[in-house]
């Protein structure tokens, strides 16, 4: 347990809880939207991996979900005159980057999505050997991969980011009912998972 | 597995959490500031909305001639609508000629297109930026 709260404080890109937060980043805000962008570039600095991260999980494809990235910041750039405050910056921003990511699949697809579409066969990736975290990665994207992708969204949003219901209701414009339902069917999923393919290279990595 | 199969939800929730946050985010790319900076620089500046007049001040002269001449050829010696005949004008006869260009419908014709292009006129002083060609 000691490791994996070391490990979390540790790893680029995880945004800091709002406790915990830069006292600065309004005022990063507000130079960004003054048309400081260096200012800007501050903020992406640490959010990029989180929007990147949303975005892959909508995409599963790093060139799209890179370029919904740099769309993501740059919507974002531009419309910083809306940003109210109501809510945190980060959710305010990976609600841009998971609607620009669905609109990237519905334009790839030509038209609507369906993101409870449960993937085709996918081949599990192979441990490497390459490190307990990157192993521990590989195992988790190994999971999710196995999912369908609005599931894979909601539980990185949720586990990996904290967020609460109403706030993933904010990002993705879901109603509270449907992201519980979608959660605990994620979960349940995500479960299965653990206790099969994937349950000994999981727990033993946690546990290590 | 059977120890896993009874978690609980918090159990489930506690173990779940622990995963992704010991895995972590993506990567992404490393100059990808640079890139979004990039791309803010390189946009150009939104254009201004052009609006320009559907029809153009010679649209509008042309338009009001032939509204006068048909007032004009309706209007004059034709005793039944039912059955109008267009005048006859013949060309060395410049009295015709004069008769059309000094009728009163001809006149008001020509009045109705001046004040449309003052007005379009006005309209442009008071927008310019919205007819910058």
């Amino acid at each position: 347990m000691m490791w994996a709260c070391t490990f979390v404080t540790t790893k680029p890109g995880v945004p800091s809880h709002p406790s915990t937060a830069p006292v600065h980043e309004e005022q990063l805000i507000e130079a960004a939207r003054r048309g400081d962008q260096q200012a800007f570039a501050r903020l992406m600095g640490t959010y990029k991996h989180m929007v990147f991260t949303v975005c892959s999980r909508v995409l599963r494809n790093r060139e799209e979900a890179e370029e919904a990235t740099q769309d993501s910041f740059v919507k974002a750039y531009r419309n910083l005159g809306g940003y109210s405050g109501g809510s945190r910056f980060s959710t305010w921003l990976y609600s841009i980057a998971y609607r620009t990511a669905l609109s990237a699949l519905r334009a790839r697809r030509g038209g609507s999505v369906n993101l409870d579409e449960v993937p085709e066969q996918v081949v599990a990736a192979p441990m490497t050997g390459a490190g307990k975290d990157q192993d521990l990665r590989l195992v988790v994207e190994g999971m999710l991969a196995r999912l369908p992708a609005g599931d894979a969204a909601l539980l990185t949003l949720f586990y990996l980011q904290d967020r609460t219901v109403e706030e993933i209701v904010t990002i993705t414009g879901l109603s509270v009912s449907n992201v519980k339902v979608k959660l605990h069917r994620a979960r349940q999923r995500m479960l299965e998972q653990m206790q099969g393919h994937w349950k000994q290279e999981a727990w033993t990595l946690i546990n290590d | 597995m059977d120890t896993d199969q009874r978690l609980s939800g918090q159990e489930a929730d506690e173990r779940l959490r622990k995963l992704f946050q010991a895995a972590g985010p993506l990567t992404a790319a490393d100059d990808l500031e640079a890139r979004v900076l990039s791309r803010l620089n390189e946009a150009p500046a939104a254009a201004p909305v052009v609006v320009r007049p559907l029809v153009g001040r010679w649209g509008w002269v042309a338009v009001a001639a032939v509204l006068a001449l048909l007032i004009w050829s309706v209007s004059s010696g034709s005793p039944s609508p039912a059955a109008p005949h267009l005048p006859e004008i013949r060309l060395p006869d410049m009295d015709a000629v004069l008769r059309v260009a000094t009728s009163r419908w001809t006149l008001m014709g020509a009045l109705c297109g001046a004040l449309l292009l003052l007005l379009d006129t006005l309209l442009r002083r008071l927008h310019p930026a919205t007819h910058a060609a």
